[in-house]
């Protein structure tokens, strides 16, 4: 991709430094720094480790409940089993989302837009727990169907992003680029794709969180994720359970949306153009 | 040299292009001028097979287009059109850089060739670094313009390319771009609707309607004898006497000896400047100079009259 990419994936890098000499956590933490990022991973990571050390604040918070932190699995493992199931999921949404989205922005996949646009819609409206009963005697218990409804779940918003995108690039642009000699394959890759990747990694960052919050249900077909605390919270009626899992869920999806909205800012003003 | 011959193309059953047949000898700076809708742009754009007509042949250098890859003829064809169209996620370096690249020029040089357009356009320098975005129109164009020219390709397309400029930007663009011409000797195929940047630049005009060539030739005969009414009202109707006035310069008019009047005018302006100049000044005489301020002798409004009832 030439000198182009190069530049913004330099620029990624340099912005990318964190400036400790920032505002205080204060400031930060209530989202006007640059810096949230930093300061919701801490957070997040104490929640994955200390949560066992909550054991007096849950105590106090649910008095007479004998055993008020989880501890069939440690949040660290519920953690990493819940992000590899939206990174799993995700990955294969973006894969799915962006090919598809590419097919139908070419000439001879254009008259197949409405119906790909409905499909995804339909797969988007699907309840993701009704995706989980019908995949499972397919799947079997466990990942696998909560992958699937996930991923599934997802993909709409990807392939939305991924078209407006590539229809956002001016068709002067695109004239030119026919022009001076870009083959199709490079009109693609060297400036439909550049210039569409804000929108892509907008469609992405929808994706992720909804999933993220989403996978909890997960559980509910055997899988291990931070939905497990939740679901046996509300099968023997302990709130401090689904207490710990609802909270560990949200610092995951706000800290991996500060995440994307850091790579976004970065990814802007270097290489991709759009304002 | 590009010849068209009895080129037709409809777009959904209306024709755009019809029967249209074109020879442009290389060197030329050939100006294709008629009315939006006229057909002219989608001439220049079957020139580099960006339009594929229904019927008829295009041959460049005798070469039929359509046995080569349209990728290959295209990178050895300049394009410039109205928007610029530069690439925004691109520096103006690499813009002007795309068609070296994709060539896969090495990196001294593309080097070479950024600096030698650079000088070329006047493009000031500091100006390569920045995205388009951050440019004015004029400058994002004089890209543009660097950007065709960058391969060094024997013929460039340029569709309304200053069409959109404000007067200086596109006065000077003009003055560059007939400068090039006149160096390079490449052959230019210019699309417009201005009448008056045809005949500022044009060596050959071809006059277009409804999808059909109506009148070619030099831009001083098509002026002397329009081919018919559209023509004449296309060229300016009653105006069009002026425009010729344009088209010669004071030195053919000069007359040695010495001269009663202080009011100078360069060798190398138009007839139509010296008539501007003695109506502005009131006189009707002026004195002629060439470039290094060496009086050459003296211009009348009896003989520019004169001349013209000789045409």
């Amino acid at each position: 991709m030439g000198r182009g990419s190069a530049k913004s994936v330099s620029a990624i890098l340099s912005r990318g430094t964190m400036r400790p000499d920032r505002a205080s956590p204060l400031v930060i933490l209530t989202g006007v720094g640059r810096g949230p990022v930093l300061w919701l991973t801490l957070l997040l990571i104490a929640a994955m480790f200390l949560m066992p050390k909550a054991e007096p604040l849950m105590r106090w918070l649910f008095p007479g409940d004998p055993r008020p932190v989880y501890t069939r699995a440690s949040f660290a493992a519920l953690t990493l089993a819940h992000g590899e199931l939206v990174a799993l999921s995700s990955l294969a949404a973006a894969a799915v989302g962006i090919g598809l989205g590419i097919f139908v922005t070419r000439e001879n996949g254009r008259e197949f837009a409405a119906m790909v646009s409905a499909m995804a819609a339909i797969g988007q409206t699907f309840p993701p727990v009704a995706v989980l009963a019908l995949t499972i005697p397919v799947l079997g218990y466990g990942a696998a169907p909560a992958i699937a409804a996930l991923s599934l779940y997802a993909i709409f918003p990807v392939i939305e992003a991924t078209v407006a995108g590539i229809f956002a690039v001016p068709a002067s642009v695109r004239e030119a680029a026919q022009g001076m000699g870009f083959a199709p394959r490079d009109v693609l890759w060297k400036v439909e794709l550049p210039l569409a990747f804000p929108f892509i990694l907008a469609g992405l960052r929808n994706a992720v969180i909804i999933n993220i919050g989403t996978a909890a249900i997960g559980s509910a077909a055997g899988a291990l994720s931070l939905g497990s605390p939740i679901i046996e919270g509300l099968a023997a009626s302990n709130p401090a359970y689904v207490l710990e899992g609802a909270a560990v869920v949200a610092l995951l999806a706000m800290t991996v949306d500060r995440c994307f909205a850091w790579f976004e800012a970065c990814a802007r003003p270097g290489g991709t153009g759009r304002p | 040299m590009i010849e068209l011959r009895n080129v037709s193309k409809n777009f959904g059953g209306v024709p755009a292009v019809y029967d249209f047949s074109l020879k442009i000898e290389s060197g030329a700076f050939f100006v294709l001028i008629g009315p939006s809708g006229c057909g002219k742009s989608t001439v220049l754009r079957m020139i580099n097979a960006m339009i594929r007509p229904d019927k008829g042949e295009i041959e460049i250098h005798g070469q039929d287009i359509h046995a080569m890859e349209p990728e290959r003829l295209r990178r050895g064809i300049g394009y410039v059109i109205q928007s610029a169209g530069l690439f925004p996620h691109w520096t103006a370096a690499d813009n002007v850089l795309v068609v070296p690249r994709l060539l896969k020029w090495s990196k001294v040089k593309c080097a070479a060739r950024l600096d030698a357009l650079v000088a070329l356009l006047r493009i000031d320098p500091a100006l390569l670094d920045r995205y388009p975005r951050q440019l004015s129109g004029g400058q994002q164009q004089r890209i543009g313009v660097a950007r065709a020219l960058a391969a060094d390709p024997s013929i460039i397309l340029m569709d309304e390319p200053f069409a959109a400029l404000d007067p200086v930007s596109r006065a000077a663009l003009q003055d560059e771009l007939r400068a090039i011409h006149a160096h390079s000797g490449k052959t230019i195929v210019f699309v417009t609707h201005d009448m008056d940047e045809a005949l500022r630049l044009a060596t050959r005009i071809a006059v277009m309607n409804s999808g059909r060539l109506i009148q070619t030739g030099a831009p001083a005969s098509v002026l002397q004898a329009p081919a018919d009414d559209f023509v004449r009202d296309f060229l300016g109707g009653d105006a069009l006497q002026l425009r010729l006035l344009d088209l010669v310069p004071v030195r053919s008019l000069t007359k040695a000896g010495k001269t009663g009047t202080t009011e100078t005018i360069a060798a190398e302006a138009s007839l139509k400047n010296a008539l501007n100049l003695m109506l502005a000044r009131r006189r009707s005489s002026l004195c002629v100079k060439d470039e290094n301020g060496a009086r050459l002798g003296e211009i009348s409004l009896s003989d520019i009259v004169a001349r013209h009832d000789a045409t």
